[in-house]
């Protein structure tokens, strides 16, 4: 049985988190900036009882995971009223409220590693569950728009994306990126670095699929759209049925609102400003 | 497909088919075309025009004569191709898992 250390409860700090809530029981470092300056209505989650150790048939997953950096052994429970446990093999606990707003850390001697479950898989469950799902992907500002790059890892999206930065003096961000909706705008995410964007709001204009190939962009349909974004959510070997079907509707819609494209280009440095002309000229 | 007693013709499909939508299955149409999302496997399916077409007549009605019959009415088709089509499409389905069919 896993109990939740009542001191825990004592003074949890509310994050505003890729335009969430989030309660966490113990300061994140590099969390500050995101530190919500007024109290939240909301309180965090108590179960109202002992959180016993989910049966086996609760398991949601069990096996490797990337975590900061690193693969992991995880398991995940789906508990009997909703809540999440997320436990990691080095004996790291953490623990999300049915409603994704509130992540403890129950771990009985905090580690370096707990703070990488709490803002790694913890994090990506907890906004799910609130609805915003993270992509494996690489972002940049271009005229004060917001694009994104995804693809498989080697692909070239963090050089595009650093690449283009550094052409059009905007920043990037990379790695998991809470996907932004057009009414959500930008996101702040801090894992596994904070985004640096100063406007509070930059609208997403386009996503990109990166390929190799001859230079060119090819608009995708609506259904290559949506199983590309699915495709490159982040945890969704977590995910619940529920979960699962948020995810299909979230990235229905995001197909439906915002251009998904093909962008191939030859991996070539020598060929990235063209690949950035051509990704302006797609913006105009 | 097997003919019924040697009295049903081979282009048409047996009326007595039956044909439903796996209840772990999710749909969700996306102009025009659409996405079925198996819940248990994680596993996703595309299916073009026609497949969602097919799949909405399935949910409506699971009596595979019936669907043939209201997709002859709806695509420029023969109904030996659209047989063969449908069988193949049934086919596919069922072995992912997608649809259960009742002789």
């Amino acid at each position: 049985m896993i109990l939740i250390q009542l001191a825990q409860w004592q003074n949890p700090i509310p994050y505003h988190l890729a335009g969430h809530l989030v309660w966490c029981d113990q300061p994140i470092p590099g969390w500050n900036i995101y530190e919500q300056s007024s109290m939240p209505v909301s309180r965090p989650h108590r179960p109202t009882r002992p959180i016993n150790q989910p049966e086996p048939a609760l398991l949601r997953f069990q096996g490797q995971a990337w975590l900061g950096g690193a693969s992991h052994f995880l398991t995940a429970y789906g508990g009997d009223s909703g809540y999440w446990l997320i436990n990691q093999k080095q004996g790291q606990t953490a623990y999300i409220a049915p409603n994704g707003q509130t992540i403890f850390n129950l771990s009985s001697t905090p580690s370096p590693i707990a703070i990488t479950l709490i803002t790694g898989a913890a994090l990506i469950l907890a906004l799910a569950l609130q609805g915003t799902f993270c992509l494996h992907a690489s972002t940049m500002a271009v005229n004060q728009q917001l694009v994104v790059f995804m693809g498989e890892s080697g692909k070239g999206k963090s050089t595009l994306a650093y690449f283009g930065s550094q052409i059009l003096g905007t920043q990037t961000g990379d790695d998991i990126l809470p996907m932004p909706t057009p009414q959500t705008g930008r996101l702040d995410f801090p894992q596994p670095q904070p985004l640096k964007y100063e406007s509070p709001e930059l609208p997403l204009q386009a996503v990109y699929l990166l390929a190799e190939g001859e230079l060119g962009l090819q608009t995708l349909s609506p259904i290559e759209a949506t199983l590309a974004l699915i495709r490159h959510t982040v945890g969704s070997c977590l995910f619940d049925p529920q979960l699962l079907a948020n995810q299909l509707a979230f990235c229905a819609g995001i197909s439906a609102t915002i251009p998904v494209k093909k962008l191939t280009y030859p991996r070539q440095w020598k060929m990235l400003p063209a690949v950035i002309q051509t990704i302006s000229h797609d913006l105009l | 497909m097997e003919n019924v007693a040697g009295s049903h013709p081979n282009h048409l499909p047996r009326p007595i088919m039956n044909i439903t939508p796996s209840a772990r299955v999710l749909f969700r149409e996306l102009n025009g075309e659409s996405v079925l999302l198996d819940l248990q496997s994680q596993q996703y399916f595309g299916l073009d025009s026609v497949g969602t077409r097919f799949w909405q007549l399935v949910q409506q009605e699971n009596l595979l004569s019936q669907i043939h019959q209201q997709l002859l009415t709806e695509y420029d088709v023969d109904s030996q191709t659209l047989h063969q089509d449908l069988q193949e499409l049934i086919a596919q389905l069922q072995k992912a898992g997608l649809i259960i069919v009742h002789p």
